[in-house]
């Protein structure tokens, strides 16, 4: 089913494609072909709360994020970062294809990271101390997903609806939708972004992430089969130049599951911060 | 012989103070050139095309007290005015997208004696799309 959905949207982009250019900051030509791009470094210092139980971060480097952040764009094709959320330093960038272009709206296919996986072996082995309850669980694998990105345009502010599979991309079961919101507010030299978002996650993408199979049952981990969740999220982000190549970047989100999680034995809390500061040096 | 060369090197030593001497006097008018300065001189905004903002110390100085103001070069509209004064400084709020020029003009002869500028530049250029800021 999978391989025909995405054979249907290829045939979409063939048929369908006329898709305005982006453009981004630089141009270059290479064989006469014209591609726009943007590249930006980033170092961050990060706070985030951890919601599987006894988890923390531990060493300072847990604390320093750094980040190659690039832009692509070629006929339509384009690789871009969402330079005004919190967790694209952690996530990476997204890579799609623009099918359908209009002032207001756009639709793209789009494949990107949506959820962060994690190996419980590294986590132990990062750890000072003894974490039981992850002790011989399975890794869980970063959830990259494919799907259809709906957006839609405003004077300063912007909608996105994603339809994503992430069982086409990576070895996570189900799929999401994710709506996202974000308004721009200009301040002086400042750009203030206030973002907000809610995710609806399957049960079978749950269940990979936060459910106990039978060959991970402990003593103090049972098995536990995840239902479908819904995350909301609300973020602020500033940014401030200092010079013509350094900005100033901070980050403060919430987000919180509205269902059982924490009936998941490996889960400790149902809500999450994260507090990010740093720089960017645009190329 | 040695008459002579005394007498040469009390003409050098002569000629060296007058040009000492000189140099001071001219180091000393050039010390009341009328002078105009901006701090700071630049202002860095996000994007190309953004009003910039930046809080502007003026300081300026002139050899003779008397009435002086400054005004903005594109538009020649006066912004501050000082009386019988000889120097001073004004602090301002800053707020452009472009390059503006400043001039201290004396307030009765309308003589323009110096001029300064505040540049504009930014991080992002500006693309030909119309929300540069909506692509991620």
């Amino acid at each position: 089913m999978y391989k025909s959905l995405v054979a249907a949207l290829l045939l979409f982009c063939t048929t369908l494609s006329y898709a305005n250019e982006k453009k981004l900051e630089n141009e270059s030509t290479v064989f006469n072909e014209t591609f726009s791009w943007q590249i930006q470094m980033g170092l961050s210092g990060y706070y985030y709360d951890i919601i599987l139980k006894d988890v923390e971060q531990v060493d300072t480097i847990d604390f320093i994020n750094a980040s190659l952040l690039i832009d692509f764009y070629y006929k339509g094709f384009f690789i871009q970062s969402n330079h005004r959320r919190t967790d694209t330093h952690t996530l990476g960038a997204e890579v799609g294809y623009q099918l359908i272009v209009n002032d207001e709206w756009e639709l793209d296919i789009i494949s990107k990271s949506y959820i962060g996986g994690f190996d419980p072996e590294f986590i132990q082995d990062d750890s000072s101390r003894d974490i039981p309850i992850i002790e011989g669980l399975d890794s869980r694998s970063i959830g990259s997903g494919v799907g259809l990105r709906y957006n839609r345009y405003f004077e300063n502010s912007q909608l996105s609806i994603d339809v994503a599979s992430l069982g086409l991309s990576s070895s996570v079961n189900g799929w999401l939708v994710e709506a996202f919101y974000t308004q721009l507010i200009p301040y002086r030299n400042w750009d203030i972004y206030l973002n907000s978002s809610i995710t609806f996650y399957a049960k079978e993408t749950m269940d990979y992430y936060f459910g106990i199979d039978p060959h991970e049952v402990t003593e103090i981990r049972p098995l536990y089969t995840a239902k479908s969740d819904i995350k909301v999220q609300l973020e602020a982000f500033f940014q401030h130049p200092i010079t013509e190549k350094w900005t100033f970047n901070a980050g403060f989100s919430y987000s919180r599951y509205l269902g059982d999680i924490t009936d998941s034995p490996i889960v400790d809390q149902p809500d999450a911060s994260q507090i990010m500061l740093g720089v960017l040096y645009v190329f | 012989m040695y008459f002579k060369l005394g007498n040469q090197v009390a003409w050098f030593t002569l000629a060296f103070t007058l040009l000492i001497g000189l140099e001071a006097h001219a180091e000393s008018t050039a010390d009341k050139t009328p002078v105009i300065t901006a701090q700071p001189s630049n202002c860095v905004t996000l994007h190309q095309g953004r009003a910039c903002f930046a809080k502007v110390v003026i300081n300026w100085q002139v050899d003779q007290p008397g009435n002086y103001c400054i005004l903005a070069k594109h538009n020649g509209q006066t912004l501050h005015c000082w009386r019988n004064l000889k120097e001073s400084q004004w602090i301002f709020e800053f707020q452009s997208a472009e390059k503006v020029e400043y001039q201290l003009v004396a307030a009765d002869s309308k003589q323009i004696l110096a001029e300064t500028e505040i540049t504009v530049s930014w991080v992002h250029k500006a693309t030909p799309r119309k929300r540069r800021w909506r692509l991620f």
